[in-house]
């Protein structure tokens, strides 16, 4: 009879780790660390346009060009945030190696959060695909780098910007 | 019946066979690719029919008997058609050929076209793949196993494909109602079977005519002439725009116009044997803007280089385009317009390296391009600046290097090490590496590639090898790159910086400091030492001292009594190498053998909090002067006594200032020095008590110049002598950012108690050093302030003298308009009952209590308009404000007259009016006659020649901040506004080792009075010029203590109780 009560007592800690471990994080810890993270690449992005003086006079982007990589893309919950960063990480990963490698690990951060969270609400999970005009606009375009990822990074950036005022569709699928 | 039942088995029993050989068959071909075409269900048809002849003729071994059948490939057919009926062969065979399992078998159904019950058939049908492309050696190897089936009337046998190449030999033997059979042998060739595949590798060329010509290629196991139809279309718009049908794998696109990004497609078509449509190739998505003839360019410094740039978005015209060149403007007289869409520009690289050539259109201030752009490749080796710094600092030792390069190059870092000395490397082979002919053998790259940043770190190097590190332009085919450079990781090392300071200052103005050098390098190293005042933490000014070769250094310093901030770094003592970065700040120990002998001498600042709950209670404190360096400062002790018994400390650092909430009635502070050893002695008391004040003082002036400010006073009477005075002022600076916007600062000054007339003065240090006076005998200015001062002065004696019944009508007689006068418009007059209720009570001018602690103000606030507008800016960067006393010697007073900065904004005025100052003159208070507390009048004097004085009871204290804003705004402020009254009480007191002395400081504990002088301008004669009070200087003044210390205590604890 005596045993029982440790017994007990383990089952009842573990239980209660469990639960404390299954706790939902709050809702305004995942907006900071997100907000946290997409400014930290925003700010990332402006450093590398000032170091990079070479586009002060011109302009680059164009609404006929890369439509598939619009900054425009809705924001309409984890999903479509995952699947636009997935889209901005596919022409990243398109310029030669070690370009913008930091903001490559640092998307791919942001991106890999915002999928755990979309499981933990049960979102239902969309495998990310890179859209085939994507893929060949990057095999043709791929050997313009510089500007390639000027213009990829700039989107990028307003993206973020945008998705730093929406934090509440962090809450959404 | 079991004869049927064996050769349904037998039949089962190949079936099976022959589906596990296909089965084997497909798994092993598998891996094998390239099949002609797709599979889509074709089917082989044929058929054999036989006729029974005479086999004299025939050479046949199998004939069993004279006559044969002899047998002709009657109808094939390729496709799901059925074959046409036999036309008059008495028998037949329907043969169907098909392809199973995706290309892995090919299977054969043969049946006797009339096979009947009494039909006696026996066929064998043999299959076999043979390879189409043979030569003499492989005719053998080319064959696969030959697959044998057998049957009576029908027969199925199927055969493996083992390549995709190849075609089936079919040949049906056996014999027909106990004929031999005689057929010939047939072929079918596989790709009968199949339908292409779609085109590939879709491209397209620009012709420097702006023709944009669309390629593609044939499907590698094509192997018969195609033709080709083409589409295309825009894309998110599916319809098509055109079908193109060509022959040959390529089709001018003339009719494209840039609107977005077109779909291209192709499929083809087998030319002879048209039998059906590949599908259509992968869509190719055409985004026409800009494009470059040639793409890339390979030159040589000095040659020309012609880039076209065609333009196919039909907005854009040729002549009105921009070219760039690493993104800046090209002259436009390079550009060459060669049509309407086509532009060229020709530029001539003069040093190796790389470049970028952009066709762009001219969009407001900027230029608007399309990402795509030329590359200029110039051979030769370009110089990146490559800079090597090794380092020791991790577990393992690295090495990372810097370059310079464009921004639109990418690069490749490359090294390769040595096992011997840089200098050791032969001259020829250093030329060889730099005109790149070695041979790549144990060249390395950066780990990190070829990216965006300008630096790689190679880690796990060794330090005592040489490496040879250079660029390679990306995309330059090994011709572009940078000339290499030999590097001795040793000879680049940056260490640590130095670990575990110590430093103390000594008596003597030494500050000895020592540190402990970092482990690795092994080399000897040389430091250098850099140190400020730990005070200095706004603005650090660091000295530097070294190089030092030992781990230790002696700095002579001018204040024995300041804690230092050092820091050390390190480099190699000789030979090359780098510094390290400093190391951590240390802050320098005050070496002291005694304790301080005096605590700093300080004043208070009262502020009332807006809510009236507490008051901020602020102490400005002078800095100790040096002493004896055994007895360094190191920080401020703040002890606390309130009403109650509450006594507390707070430790401070050395500063300027510092402030507590005061709420009791009584509050004392004592404020003593301390350092390792103890706290000082000899400090100074200030006692805070919330009781009215009164005020003690005759008449107080005050005269502006140019640079000085001249200040005179009286007491009402002389007894007892005050301890000291203390002189009030607020510094007016401009505040940056806003447009004329004052901001003040309060500033004090004490004044021994025999003086009664000071000059505060601005100079510039070397002026100061000239002489005060010849500035002042040299101002015309100043001789015409002078006269004035003297008039008034003269004024004022006659004016003390007549009577006050003269007095008022002169006063009533100078009243001006009341709405125009600021104080007038304060004054009832009809209320007034003689001068009396102008200038205050009568009873002040007689009585100064000792028994009352009242406090009173003088305050004058001085406007001066001196031509300070040539003053050099340095100089007012370095204005003094210094203070002469013309009876005293103020340096007699404990050292707490020292020189005190002042902003020359204060001082700055306009440039036209003289130094005049408006001076009002105080109400006198006499000690010896007791004051109640009045509430503050505004003066009603104006400094005219009848040399009135103002009878201001005012209570404020001398110290609050908030008056001094009103003062500046008289017309604005209420002559009846009751303030807050504070009383300070101020002691020097001897907490020493001897009661005694303690005791005896209790006895000459003086009194302090303050004395208030509300200020009207005195140039005002016509008041509608109050507006200049924006520019005035306000002060207050002064303040003195008494000896009448006992009274004061008796004072305190009866309101305390």
């Amino acid at each position: 009879m005596y045993f029982m009560t440790p017994t007990l007592f383990y089952s009842c800690l573990v239980s209660m780790l469990t639960l404390c471990h299954g706790l939902p994080v709050p809702a305004d810890s995942v907006k900071n660390f997100v907000k946290m993270q997409a400014d930290n690449i925003i700010t990332r992005i402006q450093r590398h346009k000032d170091e990079l003086q070479i586009f002060h006079k011109m302009v680059l982007d164009s609404p006929e060009l890369l439509p598939e990589l619009s900054s425009d893309k809705p924001i309409e919950g984890l999903g479509s945030m995952v699947d636009t960063l997935s889209t901005f990480q596919s022409v990243l990963h398109s310029l030669p190696k070690g370009h913008a490698s930091q903001l490559r690990v640092d998307i791919s951060a942001l991106q890999s959060f915002l999928e755990e969270r979309a499981r933990s609400l049960q979102c239902t999970h969309r495998k990310a695909t890179t859209e085939k005009t994507l893929e060949a606009f990057l095999k043709d375009n791929g050997t313009y780098h510089i500007t390639l990822g000027h213009v990829a990074l700039d989107r990028l950036q307003i993206y973020l910007q945008k998705l730093t005022r929406k934090l509440d569709h962090l809450k959404t699928c | 019946m079991l004869s049927i039942l064996s050769r349904f088995l037998c039949v089962i029993l190949a079936l099976v066979v022959n589906l596990i050989i296909a089965l084997h068959g497909e798994a092993a071909l598998s891996p094998v690719g390239g099949w002609p075409g797709e599979y889509q269900g074709f089917e082989w048809r044929a058929q054999l029919c036989c006729e029974l002849r005479s086999a004299l003729n025939q050479s046949f071994s199998h004939s069993r008997g004279l006559h044969l059948y002899q047998c002709h490939i009657q109808n094939f057919t390729n496709g799901v058609e059925a074959s046409s009926e036999s036309q008059g062969w008495s028998d037949c065979l329907d043969i169907l050929c098909w392809l199973e399992d995706k290309q892995a078998n090919m299977i054969c159904y043969i049946k006797h076209h009339r096979a009947d019950a009494t039909s006696t058939n026996h066929l064998t049908v043999s299959l076999q793949a043979v390879a189409m492309e043979l030569d003499s050696q492989t005719s053998e190897m080319g064959r696969s196993p030959r697959s044998q089936c057998s049957g009576d009337g029908a027969i199925t046998c199927s055969v493996t494909l083992h390549a995709s190449d190849v075609s089936f030999s079919l040949v049906v033997s056996g014999s027909l109602n106990d004929h031999s059979l005689l057929a010939p042998d047939m072929h079918i060739n596989v790709h009968q079977l199949y339908k292409p595949h779609p085109p590939v590798n879709l491209h397209y060329n620009v012709s420097t005519e702006g023709e944009v010509i669309f390629e593609w290629s044939d499907s590698p196991t094509s192997r018969y002439p195609l033709n080709y139809e083409i589409r295309y279309f825009i894309q998110h718009f599916s319809q098509t725009l055109e079908v193109l049908k060509v022959q040959h794998p390529w089709v001018a696109l003339s009719s494209l116009s840039f609107g977005g990004r077109y779909v291209v497609q192709v499929r083809s078509q087998r030319l002879r044997e048209p039998l059906a449509w590949s599908d259509w190739s992968q869509p190719f998505y055409l985004a026409l803007d800009v494009s470059y003839i040639p793409t890339e360019v390979l030159t040589r410094p000095g040659d020309e280089a012609t880039v076209y740039g065609v333009l196919h978005n039909h907005g854009w015209a040729a002549s009105e385009v921009v070219w760039m060149l690493n993104g800046q403007v090209i002259p436009e007289s390079q550009y060459k317009v060669v049509n309407t869409r086509v532009s060229a520009v020709t530029v001539r690289s003069k040093d190796p390296g790389f470049d970028t050539l952009m066709c762009c259109l001219s969009w407001g201030e900027k230029y608007k391009c399309s990402i795509a752009y030329a590359k200029v490749y110039t051979e030769g080796l370009f110089d990146a600046n490559i800079t090597c710094q090794s380092d020791q600092r991790l577990r393992d030792d690295s090495m990372t290097c810097k370059w310079n390069k464009s921004a639109w190059a990418v690069v490749r870092f490359l090294y390769r090490s040595y096992k011997k000395m840089c200098e050791e490397i032969p001259h020829e082979e250093r030329s060889m590496a730099q005109m790149g002919e070695e041979s790549l053998s144990g060249v390395e790259e950066c780990p990190d590639g070829a990216g965006d940043f300008r630096e790689c770190t190679l880690r796990g190097l060794s330090l005592f090898s040489c490496y040879r590190v250079w660029l390679v332009v990306e995309g330059g085919h090994g011709k572009v790159r940078s000339l290499p450079v030999f590097v001795s990781p040793v000879e680049n090392v940056k260490p640590s910086p130095p670990s575990d300071l110590t430093a103390v200052t000594w008596p003597n103005k030494t500050l000895s400091t020592m540190w402990k050098r970092p482990y690795l390098p092994v080399y000897h190293l040389q430091y250098e030492l850099r140190y400020v005042a730990s005070q200095e933490v706004a603005d650090l000014q660091w000295k530097i001292f070294g190089p030092v070769s030992e781990p230790w250094a002696a700095v002579l310093v001018q204040d024995p009594c300041v804690q230092y901030k050092v820091e050390v770094r390190c480099r190699r003592f000789e030979g090359s190498g780098y510094w390290s970065d400093w190391s951590e700040s240390h802050i320098s120990s005050v070496y002291s053998s005694k304790a301080p002998m005096m605590g700093p001498d300080f004043w208070r600042v009262i502020q009332e909090d807006n809510a009236g709950n507490f008051t901020n209670v602020t102490l400005l404190f002078k800095p100790i002067p040096a002493a004896d360096p055994e007895r360094c400062v190191l920080g401020l002790v703040v002890l606390h006594q309130a009403s109650g018994g509450a006594v507390w400390s707070d430790d401070i650092d050395l500063g300027s200032f510092y402030t507590f909430h005061w709420k009791e009635d009584v509050h004392t502070i004592t404020v003593m020095s301390h350092n390792s050893l103890g706290s000082s002695g000899k400090n100074s008391n200030l006692t805070l008590v919330r009781q009215p004040k009164r005020r003690c003082v005759r008449w107080f002036r005050a005269v502006a110049n140019a640079t000085c400010v001249s200040l005179s006073w009286a007491l009402v009477s002389e007894q007892p002598s005050p301890f000291s005075f203390v002189i009030e002022w607020v510094e007016l600076k401009e505040v940056a950012g806003l447009d004329g916007s004052l901001a003040g600062s309060i500033e004090w000054l004490r004044v021994p108690p025999t003086t009664r007339e000071l000059q505060v003065c601005r100079m510039t240090t070397e002026l100061f050093k000239t002489a005060k006076l010849t500035i002042k005998s040299n101002d015309p200015a100043a001789y015409m302030l002078l006269l004035i001062i003297a008039f008034l002065s003269v004024v004022l004696l006659v004016t003390l003298i007549v009577s006050q019944n003269q007095m008022k009508k002169m006063i009533w007689k100078d009243v001006p308009n009341p709405n125009n006068c600021s104080w007038a418009k304060r004054m009832d007059f009809r209320m007034l009952d003689g001068t009396e209720n102008v200038f205050g009570h009568p009873e002040s001018l007689t009585a100064c209590p000792l028994l009352l602690i009242s406090e009173s103000i003088c305050e004058v606030e001085i406007v001066e308009k001196p031509p300070l507008l040539a003053l050099d800016k340095e100089h007012e960067q370095e204005n003094l404000l210094f203070m002469e006393s013309r009876r005293d010697n103020l340096t007699t007073m404990d050292g707490s007259l020292e020189p005190l900065s002042l902003d020359v904004s204060t001082a700055a005025a306009t440039p036209e009016t003289s130094g005049q100052s408006s001076v009002t003159y105080s109400a006198v208070l006499l000690f010896d006659q007791p004051v109640l507390l009045m509430k503050q009048q505004k003066s009603l004097s104006s400094s005219s020649d009848e040399g009135n004085f103002s009878a201001n009871n005012s209570d404020i204290s001398g110290s609050f901040p908030g008056g001094l804003w009103e003062l500046e705004n008289p017309s604005g402020s209420d002559g009846t506004n009751p303030r807050n009254s504070y009383n300070s009480v101020e002691e020097f007191s001897e907490i020493s080792e001897q009661e005694d002395e303690a005791l005896e400081s209790k006895q000459v504990a003086k009194e302090l009075y303050y004395l208030g002088v509300n200020d009207e301008e005195e140039e005002n004669e016509d008041c509608e010029e109050e507006g200049e009070a924006g520019r005035s200087i306000p002060l207050y003044l002064p303040q003195f203590q008494t000896a009448a210390i006992k009274h004061l205590r008796e004072t305190v604890e009866n309101n305390t109780l």
